[in-house]
């Protein structure tokens, strides 16, 4: 064999390539109803026409059948200059913003100089009775190359601009690359009958690209792909492999053998060779995200976000430029929907979000860039991506939730805590309360005008135990009330309870807990004074301590107590726990009671409060309240 | 009333002058009923009534030393006359006497209400049986308040030395051993008191951290305890500062160990 015989499979190889490509295309545009697309039909018929009135003429030529009719090759190559006509029409079709003047001179003109060159093709033909005419073949080249230029002007920054162009240039190429070869096949070297006669193929390929916007496109394009790989492949192995063999002398067993593995081969790379165009179909031309990888981003994307709406939007973002959309929009449904509902034509589709509870939510997919179509991995993404947005909703919604229930229960366990302070500060010791009616009761007998003092004192007592509202009041203020207290208390105990209280004055304007000194001076008389037989003496004083807070001690020379005593009196909830704990709320921090207990000698209660903030000793000092002694 | 020309014989008791003197005021009103005495103290009280013999006591609850329910556990059996309580407040001692029927009455004292515990204390007077009675109502009273742990621990604890009552500091105590209805305390002083008690009230108004139990029948002051010796079985002999040995129960044994013997 000789190189002319590679040129000839080359031409052979090319043409049924070409045909295969443009029936696909043909098939893909007819099926492509409603929008029936005229140009991309009139393409597809151009590149079929042109590829097998070629393979009619040179093909079969270099099969050994006859010199191809003039007017069969006037036709493929008139069919052939029309490509450009037709590319260059569509192409600036989808060019926008463009003045309809301009428009009709340039696409007139295109059509004008394929009319010409199909016009001089066949009279080159008939008169001549060669075909193709190089004259129209030149007179193409030129022309659409300077339309090039114009094209290439007037689209600048325009979208989509870059694919027309390329479309463009390629068919121009398909014409003007004929003048490399002289058309006689098995003459020329296989590359030049290559490059010359099968532009043709790289621009179905084009097309198919540029309008992806078939449906299943990319299957197409990937199967095309795959062929063009296998003729490739198999001219290769016929260029290398088969015809050194052949002219090495005539054919052996191992030679057989070689082409049987050959063929083998072939048939066991085909695999290979498709998966690799589908990933170059993928990755390089659509540039289509991997899906998985997307699925993880957009998951992780979605844990950052706190609310609905910042999920919906973060979704949005990350799936529009996948899926080339200039945006996915999403609103608010009241019902929960189907999963996803996708239009007749593919181009735009909902996608409901499935979350638990309503409101739902919809996610709305259109204006697909460069009128692409909705492929099934889109539309499995987009359900995907629908149930992911889903479930953050859902745990967001479900952490609020919990929050809101958290924040709900520090609320009541805070307003509980208020009611059981305010529940203890009107807490009125009934032992006492009885007690001192029952005093009272004797002074009327024995001596009514102390009787009406006592009887008063108790009431003011009462009124400022029963106080509500005021959490505050002045060391004074708590003064005045254990003097209304003690005065009962010496009324009943008479001569065994006597008391001492030593408050400097700057210290009585002071503002602290009301109620926090009352119960440990009533805790000194019923736990110290009264288990005395002979009765003892209550001393409260106060002062202060770093700047911050009051020291008020609260001390008896009562029975006194052993600690394990204490323990089980704070245990069962006397006073102490409480005051600790309100003192510990209003700022003191832990440990603002201190006690020290002897049996036989006293106890001394003392307790740290803390100034509040704004709070200083030392303020004017209050008209009522006076240190006494009895 | 019944018709007697003898009046009721009351003995009172409250460390409260005023509440005394409000509660005697009240009684003079009856005619039927006679003061013998007016005690400030529980101590007082015992005295007034073994000298007295009074036929009702009217004790306040809470004294200071020796209270109402102490003057009663004071009292020999035979001498205790009728009594009713006077408390101004007190829930857990009101149950335990509505439960065992005894006698009490609520400060301030009513005239009426007093009237009815006068009447009642006559007509029990006139059953003799039930007097007997009455004192095992009282005392099971008691018991069943300080049951409830509604008392306060003892600091010290009074006790009979012949007609004398004295407090004897619980710090003192080495060791208390029932026998039958009465506790023998041992005191350091080596002293031994005798007091009408049961075990488990006692133990239940002292210092749990004081006093452990070694068997059913003993308490011992963890203080006075200089050996604990180890017996074949798990079980402890205990050895105290007087040389009294006290052979630890099984289950008393485990307490130990886990309380006292811990490391």
């Amino acid at each position: 064999m000789t190189t002319g015989t590679a040129a000839s499979l080359v031409n052979l190889l090319g043409f049924i390539t070409g045909v295969v490509l443009y029936v696909m295309l043909l098939w893909m545009v007819l099926n492509d109803r409603p929008a029936l697309n005229r140009l991309a039909l009139l393409t597809g018929l151009l590149g079929f026409a042109w590829n097998v009135g070629a393979f009619g003429g040179y093909g079969l030529f270099n099969l050994g059948f006859n010199e191809p009719a003039p007017l069969v090759l006037a036709g493929a190559f008139s069919a052939l200059c029309f490509l450009p006509a037709v590319v260059v029409h569509s192409a600036w079709r989808a060019v926008e913003k463009v003045r309809r003047g301009h428009s009709v001179l340039i696409i007139g003109s295109a059509y004008g100089l394929s009319g010409l060159a199909t016009i001089v093709h066949f009279y080159s033909a008939i008169a001549m009775n060669t075909a193709p005419s190089q004259l129209a073949l030149r007179g193409v080249t030129v022309g659409f190359a300077a339309l090039l230029a114009i094209l290439l002007v007037a689209t600048r920054g325009q979208q989509g601009r870059s694919r027309g162009l390329w479309v463009v240039a390629m068919s121009v190429f398909a014409v003007s690359a004929l003048h490399l070869s002289n058309h006689r096949g098995g003459e020329d070297p296989w590359w030049l009958q290559l490059a010359g006669h099968h532009a043709s193929l790289p621009l179905a390929l084009l097309i198919l690209y540029q309008n992806f916007r078939f449906a299943l496109a990319d299957i197409f394009l990937k199967r095309a792909l795959a062929l063009l790989l296998l003729a490739g492949l198999t001219f290769g192995m016929f260029v290398f492999g088969v015809t050194p063999l052949l002219a090495s002398g005539p054919l052996s067993a191992s030679s057989n053998a070689l082409l049987l593995a050959m063929w083998v081969a072939t048939a066991l790379i085909y695999p290979f060779l498709r998966r690799s165009a589908e990933w170059f179909v993928d990755k390089i031309i659509l540039k289509r995200t991997n899906y998985t990888d997307l699925a993880a981003r957009l998951s992780q994307a979605l844990d950052r976000c706190e609310t609905p709406a910042a999920i919906l939007g973060e979704a949005s973002e990350i799936l529009a430029p996948a899926m080339s959309a200039e945006s996915i929009e999403w609103s608010e449904s009241d019902e929960a929907g189907p999963d996803i509902r996708v239009q007749q034509d593919r181009r735009s589709a909902v996608a409901a979000v499935p979350t638990t509870e309503s409101p739902h939510y919809l996610l709305s997919i259109r204006d697909l860039s460069g009128g692409r179509r909705l492929l099934s991995d889109d539309i499995a993404m987009l359900e995907r991506g629908a149930l992911l947005v889903a479930r953050r909703i859902d745990a967001v919604r479900s952490m609020q939730e919990r929050y809101r229930h958290d924040v709900q229960e520090q609320e009541m366990r805070k307003l509980a805590a208020e009611a059981e302070l305010r529940a203890l500060r009107a807490q009125v010791n009934p032992h006492f309360l009885f007690n001192a009616l029952t005093t009272i009761g004797y002074l009327i007998q024995t001596a009514p005008d102390r009787a009406v003092g006592t009887l008063l004192r108790l009431s003011g007592l009462l009124r400022g135990v029963l106080k509500a509202g005021e959490e505050f009041v002045t060391i004074g203020e708590e003064l005045d009330l254990i003097e209304a207290y003690l005065d009962i208390e010496r009324a009943r105990f008479e001569d065994r309870l006597r008391v001492h209280i030593d408050v400097p004055w700057e210290l009585r304007g002071v503002r602290i807990p009301a109620l926090v000194i009352q119960p440990l001076v009533e805790n000194a008389i019923k736990h110290g004074i009264s288990a005395c037989l002979a009765g003892g003496e209550v001393r409260i004083s106060a002062r202060l301590h770093e700047t911050a807070a009051v020291l008020v001690s609260v001390i008896d020379t009562g029975v006194g107590t052993t600690d394990s005593a204490l323990e089980r009196r704070k245990a069962r909830g006397l006073g102490l726990t409480n005051i600790e704990r309100r003192l510990e709320r209003y700022g003191s921090g832990p440990g603002a009671i201190t006690i020290r207990s002897t049996p036989g000698i006293g106890t001394t209660v003392e307790i740290r409060v803390a100034l509040q903030p704004g709070e200083r000793a030392g303020g004017p000092p209050p008209a009522v309240a006076s240190a006494k002694s009895s | 009333m019944t018709g007697t020309t003898e009046k009721l014989r009351i003995v009172i008791a409250d460390d409260e002058r005023p509440a005394r003197s409000f509660l005697a005021s009240i009684l003079r009103t009856f005619k039927d009923v006679e003061i013998v005495g007016e005690a400030a103290n529980g101590m007082e009280a015992v005295h007034l009534i073994e000298s007295r013999h009074p036929d009702l006591a009217l004790l306040d609850l809470q004294m200071p030393e020796v209270d109402g329910l102490g003057v009663v556990r004071l009292l020999k059996k035979n001498r205790t006359p009728l009594v009713a309580f006077v408390t101004a407040y007190d829930q857990y001692a009101v149950r335990a006497f509505d439960v065992n029927a005894v006698d009490y009455i609520l400060k301030p004292v009513e005239a009426g209400r007093l009237r009815q515990t006068i009447d009642r204390a006559r007509e029990r007077l006139e059953r003799e049986d039930f007097q007997v009675e009455e004192a095992e109502r009282v005392r099971a009273a008691i018991s069943d308040y300080e049951a409830a742990g509604g008392r306060p621990q003892f600091e010290r604890i009074p006790v009979r030395q012949r007609d004398a009552i004295i407090l004897v500091p619980v710090r003192q105590i080495v060791s208390v051993v029932a026998d039958g209805e009465l506790l023998h305390l041992h005191t350091s002083e080596n002293e031994t008191h005798t007091i009408s008690y049961r075990l488990r009230d006692l133990a239940a108004r002292l210092d749990p951290s004081l006093f452990v139990r070694l068997g059913r029948g003993t308490l011992v002051n963890v203080e006075m305890i200089r050996r604990i010796v180890p017996m074949p079985g798990g079980t402890f002999t205990v050895v105290l500062n007087d040389n009294q040995e006290f052979r630890v129960s099984r289950l008393q044994s485990r307490v130990l160990r886990e309380q006292l013997l811990k490391l």
